[in-house]
């Protein structure tokens, strides 16, 4: 009978139904995993190849920053691992969701619990105070209004605007906005924060704190944290930089710790 | 999303933009408005029509006729007639009267008295007026409110009551003073070429509370077959043997009217009760008010596209503010709602703000109406709002916006959230 088992335990491994000790790790240790993964989408008549069959592996806590000339797919990529927009082909598994397969209710819990954005131009609530604005994604979870006001003030002390949560956007100095913009994507406690060109609109002193904010994230609380930016400074910090043209991954150097 | 969060987010959303939100409201307060005013109209019409028919007639008489269709045909089209019966309509017969009278819980039988009287004027006077003589039975008579004296007992002959109309019209002060005067009502031929006519002087024993029918005069029932004898040339009209077309039927109690009605039709008559006439009377009244609403509705419907296009004008606007919510984890549905019910929340101010403009322009009519043309029936209500009138109003408007909030909702859902954050 031995022999049955041995055939039939082959036969399981090539069909590639049995995880295979080596993938098993990976999928383990990867915070985010990328396997042939292709964008398509059409603007006009124009086709447009976002991403071209791209492989990528981020593992938990690192700082990545995502280099590109525009149109090369970075923030495709961004949009891809942020539960966004859904890949045309391959597979997309983050914190051991596979994002490829999922609809609209699992990808706006991903959403909702396990990134946090931050955009360029903050996208911050006109008529909600630093606050409530901090307290919005709570909102779609269903969080009381007491204990969400109390989670956005813990969200806005570690950004170092304890005393700035009463104002509104308009109130509030662009690197200010951006802090608040910060808080809002760590109030749910998620474990990736995506940003895309943080410090675009920014100066570069006041880009600069908020690269060491983000920094200082990924250091002290074990974020893992993806940047897509022009920003060198980014690029330095970070422990892996990605460069992207075209939508593949044309160069890579890591940090030397 | 918590309820208390999405109507936070609704009302915070609309306020934003104030003018927009009041235009829009605007709309829908008209259709409101309309609807509300028109049925509460329409309503306090019907209750007054049916309180005065409630004075004139008696709830447990039954009107009688020896016919089928008393009133015939006229213009339309050219209908076969299957049978000569149903054009000739023979009057009752002492045997009919004997067969109705012998039915369970018919109390009282009489005749339905036509007069056409020719004038009335005053004691003392030359001047002549239009009339309308009326009688019936003590029962039916003594439901007629008074304002003055009293009634004529039922054998009484050479007495009447007069309409309250009559003391300004003939110049009397007040109603004590009309009593013992005297009028004299003229009956003249039903055949027009035969220009006899006959005076009847009869005494002013009481004057009747105001109602619709202000040029009336009810006599005693032999009075009033003298009348009517004389017009028609028929003296043994209204006997046993001559009882006309019409009969009132009193049945000994308001519970056996129904029963009754039914075997006076087993013997080939048509009755016809209060109630049924009551109910005539409200259909029509449903009928009128559907016909008045009709404006409302049209003016809601108006309101409706009004509101697609205001939720259309803020999905566009805020397309970036969704994007960002669906990023924060907003799901489709719950970017759904919040557009359906920003819709159905201008629906439901519309509707509010309505049923109280409606309330008050119809306070306001009342007001002005019974200080104007409505000053001869005092406690009149021109415009009745029951509460089912202003909640029905305000959840058909409510109703209607979250209908029409459903399309820009789900355009809103359908949201791209990439294209959606890339929007300028």
């Amino acid at each position: 009978m031995v022999w049955f088992y041995r055939f039939f335990i082959r036969l399981l491994l090539k069909s590639g139904y049995w995880p295979t000790m080596d993938k098993f790790n990976q999928y383990v240790a990867a915070m985010i995993k990328l396997e042939k993964v292709s964008k398509v989408y059409h603007l006009g008549d124009e086709t447009i190849h976002a991403l071209r069959g791209m492989d990528l592996e981020v593992t938990d806590g690192e700082f990545v920053a995502i280099i590109g000339p525009s149109g090369s797919g970075k923030s495709t990529l961004l949009h891809i691992i942020g539960g966004l927009d859904t890949p045309t082909s391959g597979r997309v598994v983050v914190d051991d969701q596979d994002l490829s397969q999922a609809g609209d209710g699992e990808l706006s819990r991903y959403r909702n619990r396990s990134v946090g954005f931050v955009f360029q131009t903050f996208e911050l609530h006109p008529t909600y105070n630093a606050l409530e604005n901090v307290a919005l994604p709570l909102v779609f979870s269903r969080v009381p209004r007491s204990k969400r006001l109390q989670m956005a003030g813990e969200a806005l002390e570690t950004v170092g605007l304890a005393e700035r949560a009463n104002h509104r956007p308009s109130q509030l100095s662009g690197g200010e906005r951006q802090r608040v913009s910060i808080a809002r994507a760590l109030v749910v406690q998620p474990k990736i924060i995506l940003a895309d060109e943080p410090t675009g609109n920014l100066d570069s002193k006041t880009g600069d704190r908020i690269i060491e904010l983000l920094s200082q994230l990924n250091r002290e609380k074990g974020l893992t944290l993806l940047v897509v930016t022009h920003n060198s400074e980014i690029a330095e910090q970070a422990t892996r930089a990605l460069y992207l043209r075209d939508g593949l991954v044309v160069g890579e150097r890591r940090h030397p710790d | 999303m918590r309820l208390t969060d999405l109507i936070g987010m609704v009302f915070l959303n609309l306020w934003r933009r104030k003018l927009r939100t009041a235009l829009t409201v605007l709309a829908v307060v008209i259709g409101a408005t309309l609807i509300a005013l028109m049925v509460s109209l329409g309503s306090g019409i019907e209750s007054f029509i049916v309180d005065q028919f409630g004075l004139l007639v008696a709830e447990d008489s039954i009107a009688v006729s020896s016919g089928g269709d008393i009133f015939g045909q006229q213009g339309g089209h050219p209908v076969e007639i299957d049978s000569t019966e149903a054009r000739i309509i023979e009057p009752f017969a002492k045997e009919d009267l004997d067969q109705i009278r012998s039915i369970e819980g018919v109390e009282q039988v009489d005749f339905i008295i036509n007069i056409d009287a020719l004038y009335i004027s005053p004691q003392s006077s030359e001047k002549i007026y239009t009339v309308f003589v009326d009688t019936g039975p003590d029962y039916s008579l003594k439901i007629r409110q008074l304002v003055a004296g009293g009634y004529f007992d039922e054998g009484a002959t050479g007495e009447c009551l007069i309409a309250y109309g009559y003391l300004d019209t003939f110049g009397w002060t007040d109603a004590e003073s009309a009593l013992g005067r005297q009028v004299t009502i003229t009956m003249g031929k039903q055949v027009p070429f035969d220009p006899q006519t006959r005076d009847y002087t009869l005494t002013v024993v009481g004057v009747l509370e105001r109602t619709l029918s202000e040029a009336e005069v009810l006599v005693p029932m032999a009075d009033a077959k003298e009348m009517a004898r004389f017009h028609n040339d028929t003296p043994q009209l209204y006997t046993e043997e001559q009882p006309g077309f019409f009969l009132q039927v009193k049945a000994a109690d308001v519970s056996l009217v129904d029963r009754v009605a039914e075997d006076i039709e087993a013997l080939g008559f048509e009755a016809i009760t209060s109630q049924e006439i009551l109910n005539q009377i409200e259909n029509v009244f449903g009928i009128i008010q559907i016909g008045l609403s009709a404006f409302g509705i049209i003016a809601l419907v108006v309101a409706s596209i009004g509101i697609i296009n205001t939720l259309i004008m803020a999905i566009y606007e805020r397309t970036r503010e969704i994007g960002v919510m669906k990023a924060m984890g907003a799901t489709r549905g719950t970017i759904r709602l919040l557009f359906a019910v920003e819709g159905g929340a201008l629906g439901l101010l519309g509707g509010i703000i309505g049923g109280v403009v409606a309330l008050v322009f119809g306070q306001l009519l009342n007001v002005i109406g019974s200080r104007t043309f409505l000053s001869d029936f005092p406690g009149f209500q021109l415009s009745v709002f029951s509460p089912w009138l202003i909640l029905g109003v305000i959840a058909l408007t409510t109703a209607i916006s979250l209908l029409a909030g459903l399309y820009p909702a789900n355009r809103a859902a359908r949201l791209d959230p990439v294209s959606a954050l890339r929007h300028e």
